[in-house]
C-alpha cells in the first residue's frame, strides 16, 4: 500500500508536468479513437449508400455478369424473386437491369447506362431515386412503360427537357441492334458527373420486353437488416439457388470492389497515423519522464543509500508509469465517449461544406454518424498504457546507472 | 568486537590528468557501542571514507569489513541488502522522501525490510515518543524545522536495529540549540540502546560529545583519540 501511496504522491510532484502529460495522452487516445469511429462511421455509411444505390448488402446474377458486365448474362427474374419472398433477415430486393445504350435525341447522342428498376421499390431505398435529387419532373410511377427519368448533364448535353422524346439503341439478347422510344418524366441531379451525364431510369419490364425477354434481370439487390449476418445470408442464398445455374449469389465486397478497397485503403491509412501517433506519444512521454525522473536522480541515490535495490527502484517508477498511463487511457476513454456520444447521436454533417461525396461512382452522404468500435477503443487505450510503461525504460536505466555516492552528489 | 573495519582503504578519483586521493590508506577499526567521530577540515576525506565504510562508494584499494564481512567483493544488489539490514545513514541535508510523511519515511525501511506490517505501529512510535516525534508524525518533511526532520532521520536510520549509525555533518544544517539537543538524542541512544555512531564532522560540539575523536587530514588518519570515559 505504501508503494502504491508512494507512487501516486510522486505522480503529483509536478502537478503541471503531471497534467500536461495527461493531457498529452488521454488527448491523443481520444483524438485516435474518436476518429476510428467516426471513421467506421464513414464507412458504413459508405457501405450502405453503395448497397442502397447499388448491389445491395447481396446480389443475384449471372455468375459471369459482375466480371463480364454483358448485356446477354440475364437470368430468370420471377423465379428468383418468389424464392427471396418473405425471407427471414431480407428487408428489401430490388430487381434490375443494367443495358450499355446509346440514347439519342433530336439534336445530339451520347453513350448512356440504362436502368431497368421498379419505380416504387427503389424510392424506398435507393438514395439517387428521391424528390429531393427531382429537378424537373417527377420520379415516374412503377407502371409507367415509357417514361425516363435522366440525369441533368445528360439532358443538357441531348439538349432536351421534361416530356420530350428520348430513343436509346441497345445490342438485344439474341444480337440484334434494337431501340426504344421514351419521353423525358423527370430529371435528377445527384452532384456524381458519371450518374448525371450517363443514367437512365426506366421501367424495368418495358426495357426487359425491349431486350427480348420480359422477364429478364441481370441483378437482385438484397438488402439485409442486419449486414452482421452477411456471411451466413450468403452461405444460405447460396444453398437456397445451388440448382440454378444461371443465378450466383455475392456479397457487396465482390460487386461494389472500389468501395471494399477504397475502406481497405482508408483503413490501413489510419493504422497507419495510429503508429504515428504511438510513435509521437512515446517521444514526448520519454521526453517528460526523463525530465521528471532526472531530477529526481538524488533522491534515487538516496533511496538506494537507505537500502532500496535497483529492481525495486526501478518496479516503483514503472508503477509511476502505469498509473500514468492507466489515468491518461481512462481520461482518454472518457474523452472518446463523450466526444462520439455526440457523433453518434447527431453526427457530423459535412455536407453543407462538401455536398455529397462521390466514391466509385456511388453517391455518399456526408453527414456521418460515427459508430462504436468498443474492440478498437479499449485495443488503443491499453496500447497507450503500454507505450507509456515502455517509455519508462530509457529514463529508468538513465536514472540507476550512477552509483548511490555519485546520484546523491547530484543537484 | 569489531563492527566496521578498514586495511589500506583507498580511494582515489581521477580528474583528467590529475588524481585525487581522497582517501589515502586508512586503515581504522570501529567497536561495538562507540560514539566515534571523523573529523577534519573540509576535503580532508571524511565523507569518502564514511562511504566507503557504508558501501555507497567502492575502494581503489584496500578493503572494508563490516560485521566480518568483506564489502569489496560484493555486488551492487549484495551491497544494497548490506545498508539496508546493517547501516542507518544520516545525511546532513536528512534527504527524506518529500512525498512521505514523518511516520512514513520511517516506515519504509521496515517495509523493504519485509517487516509485517502489524508490527510497525509498535516500532515507530515508541521511538518517536523518545525522539519526541509523536505530534509530527503525520507531517510531511516541507512541514518540518530542519531540527524536527533531522530526528525523522535518526528515526529511519535506526529504526532497522543496524550494526552501526554512519552520520555526515548530521548538524551542518541545524541551529547551535536544534543540533545540541540532536547530539544529545543519539549520544542517549548511544548509552541506553548502545547502537554505535560513526560520524563526519568538523563541528566542535560533535567532537566535543564524542568519545573517540579520528582527525583525518589529505586523506590519511592524523590522530585517533579515545577519551577517557
Amino acid at each position: 500500500m505504501l508503494w502504491l501511496k508512494l507512487a501516486w504522491r510522486n505522480l503529483w510532484r509536478n502537478r503541471t508536468r503531471t497534467l500536461v502529460l495527461l493531457a498529452v495522452i488521454s488527448g491523443s487516445l481520444a483524438f485516435v479513437a474518436w476518429m476510428q469511429n467516426v471513421a467506421c462511421g464513414s464507412y458504413e455509411k459508405m457501405i450502405e449508400d453503395a448497397a442502397r444505390m447499388g448491389s445491395g448488402h447481396l446480389s443475384l446474377h449471372h455468375p459471369n455478369y459482375p466480371q463480364e458486365r454483358l448485356n446477354e448474362l440475364v437470368f430468370s427474374g420471377e423465379p428468383a424473386m418468389s424464392l427471396l419472398k418473405n425471407r427471414e433477415g431480407i428487408v428489401r430486393v430490388l430487381p434490375r437491369l443494367y443495358i450499355s445504350a446509346l440514347a439519342r435525341s433530336s439534336r445530339d447522342n451520347r453513350a448512356v447506362m440504362i436502368l431497368g428498376v421498379d419505380f416504387e421499390r427503389e424510392r424506398a431505398s435507393n438514395p439517387l431515386l428521391q424528390d429531393t435529387k427531382t429537378i424537373s419532373g417527377q420520379i415516374p410511377a412503377s407502371d409507367t412503360q415509357n417514361l425516363a427519368y435522366i440525369g441533368k448533364r445528360l439532358a443538357e448535353n441531348l439538349r432536351i427537357d421534361v416530356g420530350k422524346k428520348l430513343v436509346v439503341m441497345f445490342q438485344d439478347l439474341s444480337g440484334e441492334i434494337n431501340s426504344k422510344l421514351y419521353r423525358v418524366g423527370g430529371i435528377f441531379k445527384s452532384g456524381v458527373t458519371q450518374l448525371d451525364s450517363a443514367t437512365i431510369f426506366v421501367n424495368r419490364h418495358s426495357l426487359a420486353t425491349a431486350l427480348g425477354n420480359s422477364d429478364a434481370l441481370h441483378e437482385i439487390a438484397i438488402l439485409l437488416a442486419d449486414r452482421d449476418k452477411l456471411p451466413e445470408q450468403l452461405a444460405q442464398l447460396a444453398k437456397v439457388f445451388a440448382g440454378h445455374k444461371d443465378i450466383a449469389v455475392f456479397s457487396w465486397e465482390v460487386t461494389s470492389k472500389q468501395i471494399a478497397d477504397a475502406i481497405k485503403m482508408d483503413s490501413a491509412q489510419f493504422k497507419f497515423m495510429i503508429f504515428l501517433l504511438y510513435v509521437l506519444v512515446t517521444i514526448g512521454t520519454v521526453n517528460l519522464l526523463l525530465m521528471s525522473i532526472l531530477e529526481r536522480t538524488r533522491e534515487f541515490g538516496l533511496l538506494r543509500a537507505i537500502g532500496l535495490d535497483r529492481r525495486r527502484i526501478g518496479r516503483l517508477i514503472f508503477f509511476e508509469a502505469a498509473l500514468l498511463g492507466i489515468i491518461g487511457a481512462l481520461a482518454g476513454l472518457l474523452f472518446t465517449i463523450l466526444l462520439s456520444l455526440y457523433s453518434w447521436h447527431y453526427g457530423l454533417d459535412f455536407s453543407s461544406m462538401f455536398g455529397e461525396a462521390e466514391v466509385a461512382g456511388m453517391l455518399v452522404s456526408m453527414k456521418i454518424n460515427s459508430t462504436w468500435e468498443w474492440g478498437w477503443m479499449l485495443g488503443l487505450a491499453a496500447g497507450m498504457v503500454v507505450v507509456v510503461i515502455l517509455a519508462a525504460i530509457y529514463p529508468v536505466k538513465k536514472a540507476l546507472r550512477a552509483a548511490p555516492a555519485e546520484a546523491m552528489r547530484h543537484h | 568486537m569489531s563492527i566496521v573495519s578498514t586495511t589500506d582503504l583507498k580511494r582515489v578519483y581521477e580528474s583528467g590528468a590529475t588524481e585525487v586521493k581522497a582517501v589515502n590508506g586508512v586503515s581504522l577499526s570501529i567497536e561495538a557501542g562507540e560514539f566515534a567521530v571523523l573529523a577534519g577540515p573540509s576535503g580532508s576525506g571524511k565523507t569518502t571514507l564514511l562511504n566507503l565504510i557504508g558501501g555507497l562508494d567502492r575502494p581503489t584499494n584496500g578493503s572494508v569489513h563490516l560485521d566480518g564481512e568483506l564489502l569489496n567483493d560484493k555486488s551492487d544488489d549484495e551491497l544494497t541488502r548490506a545498508r539496508l539490514f546493517k547501516i542507518g545513514f544520516i545525511f546532513q541535508a536528512y534527504n527524506l522522501v518529500p512525498v512521505l510523511s514523518a511516520y512514513e519515511n520511517v516506515q519504509f525501511i521496515l517495509q523493504i525490510q519485509g517487516v509485517p506490517d502489524s508490527e510497525h505501529a509498535g516500532r515507530i512510535m515508541p521511538l518517536f515518543e523518545e525522539l519526541g516525534l509523536s505530534d509530527l508524525a503525520h507531517r510531511r518533511p516541507g512541514e518540518l524545522s530542519g531540527g524536527q526532520q533531522q530526528r525523522v532521520a535518526v528515526a529511519r536510520a535506526i529504526i532497522g536495529r543496524p550494526s552501526i549509525i554512519l552520520a555526515d555533518e548530521p548538524t551542518a544544517n541545524l541551529d547551535s540549540e536544534s543540533a545540541v539537543t540532536l547530539l544529545n538524542l543519539m549520544h542517549r541512544l548511544n548509552l541506553e540502546q548502545k547502537v554505535t555512531f560513526l560520524f563526519s564532522s568538523h563541528d566542535s560540539k560533535v567532537i566535543n560529545i564524542a568519545q573517540r575523536v579520528i582527525s583525518m587530514r589529505d586523506g590519511k588518519i592524523s590522530d585517533d583519540v579515545k577519551k577517557q570515559q
